[in-house]
């Protein structure tokens, strides 16, 4: 298992280069000028060359890739901000945290309220709450989380007053962008739930713990669930991947000082290094998450693993 | 209940009385099982016969209060087993009668087992159920179920996949045997497995039910399977018992045209390069079954009387019972 993890993890490197070097040159080919942005509309043209010249613009395309990518293996260090001056992965680090506990908090709403749900509507295929569940499951998937983010926002901070609308001080803070964030991405898990649920409750050896004498709870939780686990791990894991860095929106709606909205910031200041590096730091991201996903998958299933296991004896043979 | 009616239950181990049920479905009611009623004493072994859709799973389900609810529904009828109306407990009480008095063997070993649990465990499940015993006491007997059933007891932690059709069928016995019940239902249990296989498989549950005494509804379609297997048989058609009794009356004294339609299809070693006598036309829609005798659009002897009124099941000899115009004379 630690050689699996280990082989996956070199494995992220080519990914990461990958990303690295697409999104450099997307930007690179990107019109508009950063000095221009640092400087300001009225900055003199001499001022605007001077300043472009220092920051290495004027090299060649493949110069400055290679000196991008030397000083990130190198030295980690992902440039300076056009914008700040200050170092870019010091300004991700500090932001991340707020990210992660967004995302998060979201992914348990997320969980606990779409597989309740997708059991729920499953066990009593088309009951009224079924019905309700797979109208309200199509509703949530085909709202965009930004705009049920702005309804909660003025229901409960502008017309109720309960909560507050923008910030990130306390647990009060985090409801309304948590709730908007976790119910969106419950649809998807509920509807997944259910569907996988569907297909696992009519197997026999459902039925061979139900003639065992189990009871109801544990054939459901027990047998079921965990033989529908698969597909929703999946499903939550692509979910985590969006949570952590297409919450950007709600960041912004919400005013959370995240990863999220300092990107969205830095694309609208043409501070393109700050992209640069956000894009790489949320790749690198995403890759540990699939990697998570695909160890709790060894860890439900004996199938998977012997996969895991079948990998190396092959590679021992050879 | 009187004590004389305990008495005649404890001979008696259970008795279908009238069972009726339904599937719902998008294109009608589907009348599984009509009307189907038969009685089994303690030890024996019957032999429950008939072609695909006849009604045979739903019959063993509907003894287990298995059937799917929606879209299947008890209409009528009860099953007594050891003097408890099954569809009268509650849920607490039918969890502790199935699986310590009856248990199941289902159809396909492939998948009748939890792919995600160890085989050992899903043994151990069933005894932790019905015994008061600690983990460690019931991973125990679940060792000796597998040493019972022919599996060396290492292979406790390994998972289904991990084991050959046979062999998962196997550790179903053991999951179904686990407590001892007082009746065991096999629902086609070699049907899945190849012939060799079959063989074994059936000697050793033939081993276990002796060492164990335990009543056997011996579900199939294989004639050979019951010869081997019964002491009573029942031939079951559009879900009606249409001839039931000893295995030699079926054998050798059948009566009903559809019994002997089933004998004129098996291959037979004398009758060799001669074609085999398929039974004309198909089971008639459960849907929409007949008025009168079921088998009578396939029936050769068919008369008008047959169309006409329901066939009530009669005893042409002690113990011999036929649901037939012509065997009733």
């Amino acid at each position: 298992m630690l050689r699996y993890i280990g082989k996956r993890l070199l494995q992220m490197i080519p990914v990461v280069f990958g990303v690295v070097i697409l999104v450099f040159t997307i930007m690179h080919f990107t019109p508009g000028d950063p000095a221009r942005s640092i400087l300001g509309e009225y900055a003199p043209q001499e001022a605007v060359d001077a300043l472009h010249a220092e920051m290495g613009l004027d090299d060649p395309f493949l110069v400055q890739l290679g000196r991008y990518l030397y000083d990130m293996i190198f030295h980690f260090d992902l440039g300076d901000s056009y914008q700040t001056g200050r170092p870019v992965s010091s300004e991700i680090l500090d932001r991340f945290p707020t990210t992660l506990q967004l995302a998060g908090i979201s992914c348990i709403i997320m969980i606990v309220v779409g597989v309740i749900l997708g059991i729920i509507s499953a066990v009593r295929q088309y009951s009224l709450l079924d019905n309700i569940c797979t109208v309200g499951g199509l509703l949530g998937v085909s709202t965009p989380n930004f705009w049920l983010a702005m309804m909660l926002s003025m229901l409960f901070a502008l017309k109720l007053k309960w909560l507050p609308a923008t910030g990130w001080y306390g647990p009060a803070y985090w409801i309304l962008p948590s709730a908007a964030v976790g119910i969106s991405n419950a649809a998807t898990i509920m509807r997944v739930t259910r569907s996988s649920m569907l297909n696992v409750i009519r197997q026999d050896y459902i039925q061979t713990a139900r003639a065992k004498g189990q009871s109801e709870m544990v054939v459901i939780f027990g047998h079921a669930l965990k033989n529908a686990s698969i597909p929703i791990i999946t499903q939550v894991g692509i979910s985590m991947g969006f949570l952590l860095t297409g919450s950007m929106v709600i960041e912004v709606v919400f005013a959370i000082p995240g990863l999220g909205r300092y990107v969205v910031e830095a694309i609208q200041n043409r501070d393109y290094i700050v992209v640069q590096g956000a894009v790489m730091f949320i790749s690198v991201i995403m890759s540990l998450v699939n990697l998570v996903v695909d160890l709790i998958y060894a860890m439900v299933d004996p199938r998977v693993r012997v996969q895991y296991r079948k990998k190396k004896h092959k590679r021992e043979e050879e | 209940m009187g004590k004389t009616e305990n008495k005649a239950a404890a001979r008696e181990l259970l008795s279908v009385e009238n069972l009726s049920i339904i599937y719902q479905t998008e294109d009608g009611t589907v009348q599984a099982v009509n009307d189907l009623s038969f009685q089994m004493k303690k030890g024996e072994t019957l032999g429950l016969v008939g072609e695909t859709g006849a009604g045979k799973t739903t019959v063993a389900r509907g003894i287990m209060r298995l059937i799917p609810d929606p879209p299947g529904k008890l209409v009528g009828g009860r099953v007594i087993l050891d003097g408890e109306d099954i569809y009268q407990l509650s849920k607490k009480q039918l969890r502790s009668v199935r699986g310590k008095k009856v248990s199941m063997i289902f159809q396909d070993p492939m998948t009748a087992l939890n792919p995600l649990n160890k085989v050992g465990d899903q043994i151990a499940e069933a005894i932790r159920l019905h015994k008061k015993v600690s983990r460690a006491e019931a991973a125990r007997e679940a060792e000796k179920m597998l040493e019972m059933v022919g599996i060396p007891k290492d292979r406790y932690e390994d998972y289904p996949m991990q084991f050959s059709g046979g062999m998962k069928q196997r550790i179903v016995i053991a999951i179904a045997l686990a407590c001892m019940p007082e009746l065991l239902i096999a629902d086609e249990p070699t049907t899945a497995l190849d012939v060799t296989i079959q063989a074994q498989v059936l000697e050793l549950m033939n081993q276990l039910k002796q060492e164990l005494g335990t009543s056997m509804i011996m579900i199939t379609h294989d004639l050979g399977v019951v010869a081997k297997m019964c002491d009573r048989v029942a031939i079951v058609y559009a879900g009606q018992i249409i001839e039931m009794g000893e295995a030699w009356h079926i054998y050798d004294d059948h009566r009903h045209p559809y019994t002997e339609g089933l004998f004129n299809a098996l291959p037979k070693i004398t009758d060799k390069g001669k074609k085999l006598t398929p039974i004309p036309g198909m089971m008639p829609d459960p849907t929409n079954l007949p008025d009168g005798c079921a088998f009578a659009p396939r029936c050769p002897y068919k008369t008008g009387q047959c169309e006409k009124a329901s066939i009530p099941l009669e005893e042409v000899q002690p113990g011999h019972w036929v649901r037939c115009l012509r065997a009733a004379k």
